[in-house]
């Protein structure tokens, strides 16, 4: 199969997860959508260029910005103004218009019989989309899926077509890849209309028939119409677009005049760093020189300046803010302001941030308070960037365990008093692999030889990982110069004033759209109204100015006093803190580092509390390594520390060793 | 990884690393490389860290106000929060019309007031207009502030129960029946009588203890486990563990506030239990999990019997027997289950 197109309905969800995929196998991918318009039609709608893929995102958008989250209706009027670039499909794949041929026998009974004619407003309705998308942009689309009836209809279609001098498509209208995928598309129907499987009726599919069907079968079915498959293969070689260049650009920061961005850059780089330290040693001029030097080079300026304007907004409205990740490697972000530590002083590695073979942005975390706070900068962005300028990336939400019980139990008319159950005896992180699928439903009291019982099975292997629903990421926003909603459609998610786009953030990455990520920490909520309610009591106190080496914090944290502390609260930071014993700040870095599934897995934390203890000699892979693990006592426990060993004992470059 | 490792290895070959040295560092690296954490983002985690422990220790009451005034987030549930603050030393007063605002407030250094925020079920709106009026003009009887706040009879039976409406009435049972009577605002009106004299019998200790956590999920009064101590002569509190034996068979019992199970640890699942003293951890083998999976999950308290280990005074129990602990008081705070 040379190509395959893909038509989400109102979007464009799956289009770079196809265009991965259909790329990797040689096939190539065409982008459309089917839309929803306002009487309830149908209408399929291929991109053929750039101009077509822009107007379909806007046309969504703006369809899906006026009505509330998983509603859109497109107006027939407001096609004509997007149309072009966009080609247009009528017949077996448009329920709706096509709902009105198939009753046309009926309202036509008593009349002349056997009419074939479509009636008058079909006709009407073709005529107005060969006005709007011109006439070789309008096809009519046959699909045979052997169903009763489906003949007559076609035969009127095929009419049509001659009448109006439109080509004839052969399509599919594929729901699933494999005929097995019917009973899914099926219990899918169940749960969208809220009913189980004994009730749903005609709701539910007459065949597998819209399968992938192969190209030698597609021109058996239609060896009667070789011209429909010929149109067919011609018009996909028409259809060019890829999502490989949409022309996204990146946001241009305001610079005064005489300036440009990485000049820009560079000023108040220099001016902060007279602030974060005391003295500019070498080390730290050279540092900055030499991460300047790689952010001017590979043109990320821009986006330190995009950054260092939410830290600012933030500074002025006395919001908290702190750069997570590793961008605190950088000391450009320190002296931003970015982030909270000196990188030259603690010897962090520059290249686990950025590096020469960097190909996407870099990526900048923010933790901020979560609640109101947070909300405010996310609300400053959207102004910021203007109505389509910005939106969250989306989250696909899938099927998981308990979801995947849950709804296909619910289709298969289990009672509800076996899926709350089911629930709670299987709750989320709990290990479903440790028993039997059967063990558990049984569990939860179904009887074993339940005649539903395979049927459960088999359909919570194939649902597992399919997608749900699409939420939104708890803090990644992408943000464009121009019009963001040129590039992916925009639609609101259900919280007022969020708008998401349809992608989620791996996506947006992948076609080198830029990503903020906005994350809210409850703590820094807590926090910072703490040192509120501080200050309004008279003993003021900030993040800054609390003393560093205060025994009586040590100490709570050697009794694994810290119900409410962050990170080092839980039961198994807890079991490790009387162990660890911190007694100063590098120990609780050590300390909320090595409760972590990486450290744990490699078995880690062992050797180093033993080492700590004095039970086990400090030792070295290497005496080379020395300087790079001493702070450790010998156990590697950080990603930056892995780099370093491979840049010693491998000569590796930074970038290499990333 | 086998591609970077072979890369490595040779790279290392080549500058003439010792063959044990190398397969020591491949090691480490491979085990390592898909679960590692950034230096920096550990210190950045490590501020927020530190800053909060400095805060318990010196702002104590506005950090815990604070963290009742956000949640839900983090490891505990606000019954635990304020258990864990009261042993610190410090009071906690419960909600009352007369003094709470919506947040929970700082009265002195050593003293915090609930807020309405912490009572299921009421809406912030109401409660926010119940201050203002409070601020025009103290309310001065039980019918005053009928009349001037807007809260629906659900919401005044439940200030009413926790105790919010003491200020008015001799205690809360008696509140909760004027609660429900209706105001007559008319000529006759004034003829109530003013101070009002109830005649049924004011909660017990535990009736109150049972109505908090029905109304609030939490209590400022004491631990369902203090209440049911005295029947309890076999039981170890969480207090007391550091100086159990090593290996020596024990009993511990309290409210479930955390089940968890690992995904790094087999199919082991640990178990939290909260008394008046503090938080005891019992860790429980997949067969005997899967043979208690009802009980384990869906009782709010357990007696555990186990092995003690002690190591370093970190002590958990290794689980022999589970029971349900059933007591006609008992109601427990929400749990923090398999997350």
């Amino acid at each position: 199969m040379p190509a395959l197109a893909l038509l989400d309905r109102n979007g464009v969800y799956g289009a770079q997860r196809l265009s991965v995929a259909a790329r990797e196998r040689q096939v190539r991918p065409i982008i459309g959508a089917e839309l929803s318009m306002e009487d309830g039609a149908i209408l399929p709608v291929l991109v053929e260029n750039r101009t077509g893929y822009k107007n379909l995102c806007e046309l969504l958008t703006q369809a899906h910005l006026r009505s509330e989250k998983g509603k859109c209706a497109v107006c027939w009027d407001e096609l004509s103004e997007f149309a072009s670039g966009l080609v247009a499909l009528l017949g077996s794949g448009s329920a709706g218009i096509l709902r009105t041929i198939h009753q046309s026998p009926r309202q036509n009974a008593g009349g002349s019989g056997q009419n074939a004619r479509a009636p008058q407003h079909i006709t009407k309705r073709v005529h107005s989309l060969i006005h709007t998308f011109g006439r070789e942009n309008v096809f009519i689309e046959i699909q045979r899926h052997f169903i009763r009836g489906e003949e007559r209809i076609n035969g009127q279609l095929i009419d049509l077509a001659r009448a109006k001098r439109l080509s004839i498509l052969a399509t599919n209208g594929v729901r699933y890849a494999k005929p097995s995928g019917r009973e899914v598309l099926d219990v899918f129907t169940c749960i969208r209309e809220h009913t189980h499987l004994d009730a749903a009726g005609k709701l539910l599919t007459q065949n597998d028939e819209c399968h992938l069907k192969s190209d030698r079968q597609m021109r058996e079915m239609f060896a009667d119409l070789p011209e429909a498959i010929e149109n067919t293969e011609r018009l996909a070689e028409r259809l060019t677009f890829s999502l490989e260049n949409i022309g996204y650009e990146f946001p241009s920061y305001p610079v005064p005049p005489g300036q440009s961005m990485d000049s820009f850059l560079r000023t108040i780089v220099w001016f902060g760093a007279q602030q974060r330290y005391a003295a500019l040693s070498t080390p730290v001029k050279r540092k900055l020189e030499e991460e300047l030097g790689l952010i001017t080079k590979l043109g990320f300026g821009g986006y330190f300046l995009i950054v260092w304007d939410i830290i600012n907004f933030c500074r002025e409205h006395n919001i908290m803010v702190q750069g997570r990740g590793s961008a605190a490697n950088s000391a450009v972000c320190y002296c931003l302001g970015i982030t909270p530590v000196d990188p030259v002083s603690n010897h962090l590695v520059f290249e686990r941030f950025l590096n020469e073979s960097r190909k996407g942005w870099p990526d900048i975390d923010l933790d901020l308070p979560s609640g109101d706070r947070r909300e405010a900068v996310i609300q400053e962005i959207y102004r910021h960037y203007g109505e389509h300028g910005a939106a969250m990336t989306a989250n696909v939400i899938t099927y998981r365990g308990r979801s995947a019980a849950r709804e296909i139990g619910k289709a298969l008319n289990f009672s509800p008093s076996i899926l709350d159950r089911f629930s709670h005896l299987f709750a989320n992180g709990d290990f479903p692999h440790t028993m039997e699928l059967e063990t558990q439903i049984e569990q939860a009291g179904l009887a074993k030889n339940h005649p539903r019982m395979p049927a459960f099975v088999r359909l919570y292997q194939a649902i597992y990982g399919l997608p749900r629903h699409l939420g939104q990421h708890s803090g990644g926003m992408i943000i464009c110069q121009d019009k963001l909603s040129s590039f992916v459609p925009l639609e609101n998610a259900s919280m007022p004033g969020r708008v998401v786009a349809q992608w989620d953030k791996d996506d947006c990455e992948d076609l080198g759209l830029v990503k903020v990520d906005l994350l809210g920490l409850g703590m820094m909520s807590v926090m910072q109204d703490a040192f509120e309610l501080c200050r309004e009591r008279g003993r003021a106190l900030d993040l800054a100015h609390i003393p560093k080496d205060d025994e009586k914090t040590f100490e709570i944290m050697q009794q694994a006093d810290t119900i409410g502390v962050f990170q080092i609260e839980s039961r198994a930071q807890m079991a490790t803190l009387p162990r660890m014993k911190p007694n100063c700040f590098y120990d609780v870095v050590i300390e909320v580092a090595i409760i972590r599934p990486g450290p744990i897995q490699g078995n880690m934390v062992h050797p180093y509390l033993a080492r700590r203890a004095g039970k086990e000699p400090v030792t070295y892979f290497d005496d080379r390594l020395k300087p790079v693990l001493q702070r450790t006592l010998g156990v590697p426990l950080f990603q930056e520390q892995m780099l370093k060993i491979a840049m010693v004992m491998a000569d590796f470059s930074g970038d290499e060793a990333e | 990884m086998e591609k970077v490792s072979a890369k490595l290895r040779a790279a290392m070959e080549r500058k003439g690393v010792a063959p044990d040295k190398i397969d020591k560092i491949i090691q480490a690296i491979s085990s390592f490389a898909l679960y590692g954490f950034p230096e920096s983002h550990a210190i950045s985690f490590a501020i927020l860290a530190y800053g909060s422990a400095y805060l318990k220790v010196h702002r104590a009451p506005e950090f815990y106000a604070s963290l009742l005034n956000n949640q839900p987030m983090g490891f505990y549930t606000p019954a635990t929060i304020v258990k864990d603050a009261q042993r610190h030393g410090v009071k906690i007063l419960p909600v009352s019309v007369q003094q709470s605002n919506w947040r929970c407030t700082v009265v002195d250094d050593e003293t915090m007031r609930l807020g309405f925020c912490v009572v299921n079920g009421l809406r912030q709106q109401p409660a926010d207009e119940l201050v203002r009026q409070r601020d025009d003009r103290q309310f001065d009887s039980l019918d005053d502030f009928k009349r001037r706040v807007s809260l629906s009879k659900e919401e005044l039976r439940t200030l009413a129960e926790l105790g919010a409406l003491n200020c008015f009435a001799d205690h809360r049972r008696a509140a909760m029946w004027r609660v429900e009577e209706t105001l007559h605002d008319d000529l006759l009106g004034s003829l109530t009588p003013q101070i009002w004299q109830s005649r049924l019998a004011p909660m017990t200790l535990p009736e109150r203890v049972r109505a908090d956590y029905e109304t609030m999920n939490l209590t400022t009064g004491p631990h369902p486990l203090k209440l049911l101590r005295a029947s309890l002569p076999n039981i170890w509190r969480a207090i007391d563990l550091p100086q159990a034996k090593h290996g020596s068979t024990i009993q511990i019992a309290g409210n479930v506030i955390c089940r968890q199970r690992p995904g790094t640890a087999k199919g082991f699942v640990f178990i939290s239990l909260e008394d008046e003293s503090g938080v005891s951890n019992a860790i429980v083998d997949p067969d005997l999990f899967e043979r208690f999976r009802l009980l384990i999950t869906e009782e709010a308290f357990l007696v555990i019997e186990g092995e003690v280990q002690n190591v370093d005074n970190v002590v958990l129990i290794k689980t022999r027997e589970i029971r349900p602990l059933v007591h006609a008081e008992l109601i427990g705070s929400e749990s923090h289950d398999f997350h």
